[in-house]
């Protein structure tokens, strides 16, 4: 189990490159004990995959990140600054299907509201907010579909607009919650591709239960189920998903071979 | 109907009609999209005690229908914004307290009072030169409101978490679109009456929302409907004998009926 970071400059000090950092945090939902000293630094150019089981805490780390909710203990920066000041760093992608696609509203429309902000309050939308929103949507290949009703699009499709609307932020990080949980598998393979593209110029972290899809893309995997097994490597130990899966894990997820790094044998169950 | 137009009551029920349906497709629209159509109904029945107030301390009802939508809009929109609390028990109490407020004032106040009858069911054939010009100076608000802050509106009513972590005052934009639901509905309650302001602010919108692929087009469709029902309905009304406040709903509701039924017939000859 190496201890060494993707990131070349992992060196104490390099501030700059350093996203988000997450310290001693903790979490309760009334007497529950939701997430427990978690520690994390992510890095520019990191693409961190976070999975762990359903009410494993990943929705609670997220919006903790985001600023929605506020931990018992620990502390969080986002590029030095609290989360409420930092999140404007940060562009979230939420899952599809939360938002009514009944909704009527344009593709373009969602993606301007990448460029809200206090700002921009009583004003109108400048010329450069437009050639934002055209430029991050042909990023995704959306570019031809600006004018259509969001209702129109695939479900593909949708996530694509978040993606792009997120991006309409300038971000430094994009957070991905849940990205392909409403997706078939050939257009979950193409959003992972399309985030492999987008993680060239910009760090990304994506949380998800489907540890084959996850794996397949990401540089680094940590696995949360209430605490956060993470070290900055691809590599997934049969120890972590026994912690944080349990021991039944080998028969329920087909683990792709080179994240199991301790087991050679074929895991997958018919 | 036609000499009808003759009669000044008569055209400022036209003049009314036009007034509420402007307020009634933008308000509408933004009701049925964020889902608060039982919002709007509870401060409609809760503007009841502003009118109630006003019969007793003798002034204009429509000011204090104003000033009771706008206090119980914003109670509601505290109510919607509190996690911990029942919200629709909440909002059921609120419409009910503002109904019997009115009640009691109105038990209170002597004389004949049959008046009131027109802000329960609504009468556009009686309202006053004044309160046009009540209704002009809201729908002028109403439109500078929604110009200044939609892009904002439009961002919270479409994914407010989204709009919290970009920083916008989400809280003060709310409570904003709660006031002017208020507005709206203290205005419209004269032409169709509290009980049935809700369906005119749903019906109109859920018709356009069928049509059109952004929020602006389905306010301005949704106005269009809206006009268009009232005129049928006050021309049913006045020719049948009916009370119009009733009479403009079920057109609405009519017409909304139909678009359910053909709708799937013009998709299957869409190419």
């Amino acid at each position: 189990m190496s201890e060494n970071h993707t990131n070349g400059n992992y060196a104490v000090g390099n501030v700059s490159s350093e996203i988000i950092r997450i310290n001693n945090l903790w979490v309760r939902y009334e007497q529950e004990l939701v997430l427990q000293n978690i520690n994390l630094s992510v890095y520019q150019g990191d693409y961190i995959g976070i999975i762990g089981p359903n009410g494993g805490g990943k929705t609670t780390l997220f919006k903790v990140i985001l600023g929605l909710i506020s931990p018992q203990q620990g502390e969080i920066q986002i590029l030095g600054q609290p989360v409420t000041k930092g999140r404007r760093y940060i562009g979230y992608v939420p899952q599809i299907m939360q938002f009514d696609t009944a909704f009527p509203i344009t593709v373009a429309d969602v993606v301007r509201m990448g460029r809200l902000g206090k700002p921009t309050l009583l004003k109108r939308y400048s010329k450069r907010d437009e050639q934002v929103v055209q430029r991050v949507l042909d990023q995704v290949g959306l570019g031809k579909w600006r004018d259509r009703a969001l209702s129109e699009l695939s479900g593909g499709q949708r996530q694509r607009v978040y993606i792009a609307r997120a991006l309409a932020t300038e971000p430094e990080i994009l957070l991905l919650d849940e990205p392909t949980a409403n997706l078939d598998q050939d257009v979950s393979a193409t959003l992972y591709e399309l985030l492999h593209q987008l993680n060239q110029f910009v760090t990304i972290l994506l949380i998800s239960h489907d540890i084959g899809a996850i794996s397949s893309s990401v540089k680094t995997v940590g696995c949360l189920n209430r605490t956060l097994h993470y070290h900055g490597s691809d590599q997934v130990t049969s120890e972590m998903l026994e912690q944080t899966y349990g021991r039944t894990v080998q028969q329920l997820v087909h683990v792709p071979q080179r994240f199991l790094a301790q087991h050679q044998q074929d895991n997958h169950h018919d | 109907m036609i000499e009808a137009l003759q009669y000044e009551f008569f055209r400022n029920a036209l003049i009314a009609g036009f007034l509420v349906s402007i307020a009634g497709g933008i308000i509408g629209s933004l009701v049925v999209v964020n889902r608060i159509v039982f919002v709007a109904g509870g401060i409609a029945h809760a503007a009841y005690g502003g009118v109630g107030m006003g019969f007793f301390f003798g002034f204009n009802p429509v000011l204090g229908a104003l000033g009771f939508s706008i206090v119980s809009a914003l109670l509601m929109g505290a109510v919607q914004r509190n996690q911990n609390l029942r919200r629709d028990t909440a909002i059921g109490m609120l419409w009910a307290i503002g109904m019997a407020i009115g009640i009691i004032f109105t038990d209170l106040t002597p004389g004949y009072k049959a008046e009131l009858e027109t802000y329960l069911f609504g009468s556009i054939l009686a309202v006053s030169t004044t309160n046009l010009w009540i209704m002009f100076a809201i729908d002028l608000l109403i439109l500078i409101l929604i110009y200044l802050f939609y892009k904002e509106i439009l961002a919270i009513s479409f994914d407010e978490t989204f709009a919290i972590i970009r920083n916008l005052p989400v809280n003060p934009i709310y409570f904003l679109l709660m006031g002017i639901i208020a507005l709206a509905v203290a205005m419209m309650m004269q032409v169709v009456g509290l009980i049935l302001v809700i369906a005119l602010l749903a019906i109109p919108a859920a018709l356009s929302a069928q049509f059109v692929k952004d929020l602006k087009a389905m306010m301005a469709l949704g106005t269009i409907f809206s006009f268009l029902f009232i005129i049928v309905g006050l021309g049913l009304s006045y020719t049948l004998n009916l009370t119009s406040g009733a009479t403009i709903i079920l057109v609405s509701a009519i017409a909304y009926l139909m678009t359910l039924i053909f709708k799937p017939v013009f998709k299957f000859f869409k190419p």
